[in-house]
């Protein structure tokens, strides 16, 4: 079970910056080549109700969509990878010292990171549905349990801490 | 730590060794010393009764209080 987590973590963190260099290479392409790049969106044979103006804006948002998915890829690259060391102290039989409360602490600093840019992400969206008048939005029900999560990682982190200071008590306990 | 333990003097009446007293109540040598170094942290009341049993002493006899210099009470 440990095993497969862990490959599971690596390739997720491989597919992590898989989509963040992808979407940092949109982005640039974006300034570099933006006739092509907008040309290869189908805005208009979406929205054929849109003017111009609108549909500019639609590729704008969505640019900046891009963008800020991408400034989530280094924190989720932080919370995968102290995972996998937690795990590699777990085969070597070690999980309560302060080195794991340390990167608990660290992953629920990253995933409040990624909650906030999860926050302006959602921001443009509900700004889109304005605009537009369109259904499509972005939904706040399932994103609620990401908040959940860092609060529910912090607390880990502290038990994490106690269980150490318990452990090194009856480590030196005869 | 301000809780000293002396074994040696016990030791030296009972005429017995570290490794013997260790045997006696079933802990490692390593651990023992640990104690008579006073690296310990804590000691189990039924370590503690298995040394008392051995050496045919008391507690004060083997513990002792002594208030260090850097003590936030002195």
């Amino acid at each position: 079970m440990l095993r497969l987590t862990r490959t599971l973590l690596i390739a997720g963190n491989i597919l992590n910056w898989m989509a963040g260099i992808s979407a940092l290479l949109i982005v640039i392409l974006s300034f570099v080549a933006p006739d092509y790049l907008s040309d290869s969106f189908t805005y208009g044979k979406e929205y054929p109700h849109y003017n111009a103006e609108q549909l500019n804006l639609l590729y704008f948002i969505d640019m900046l969509d891009i963008a800020i998915v991408s400034i989530s890829v280094p924190f989720i690259h932080i919370i995968l990878t102290r995972f996998i060391k937690m795990i590699d102290d777990l085969n070597r039989g070690l999980i309560f010292n302060k080195e794991n409360s340390d990167r608990l602490k660290t992953v629920g600093w990253s995933l409040l990171a990624v909650q906030m840019t999860e926050l302006i992400y959602g921001w443009l969206w509900f700004k889109w549905v304005l605009l537009f008048e369109s259904e499509h939005g972005w939904g706040p029900a399932a994103h609620f349990l990401g908040w959940f999560a860092v609060l529910l990682i912090f607390v880990l982190a502290e038990i994490f801490k106690q269980g150490a200071i318990m452990r090194e008590d009856l480590e030196g306990t005869i | 730590m301000s809780i000293k333990i002396t074994l040696d003097e016990q030791l030296h009446k009972n005429r017995m060794t570290s490794t013997q007293l260790a045997e006696a109540i079933d802990i490692t040598l390593a651990n023992l010393s640990i104690l008579k170094t006073g690296k310990a942290r804590a000691i189990r009341f039924s370590t503690l009764e298995a040394i008392c049993r051995e050496l045919n002493c008391q507690p004060g006899d083997l513990l002792s209080y002594e208030e260090e210099s850097n003590s936030l009470h002195s």
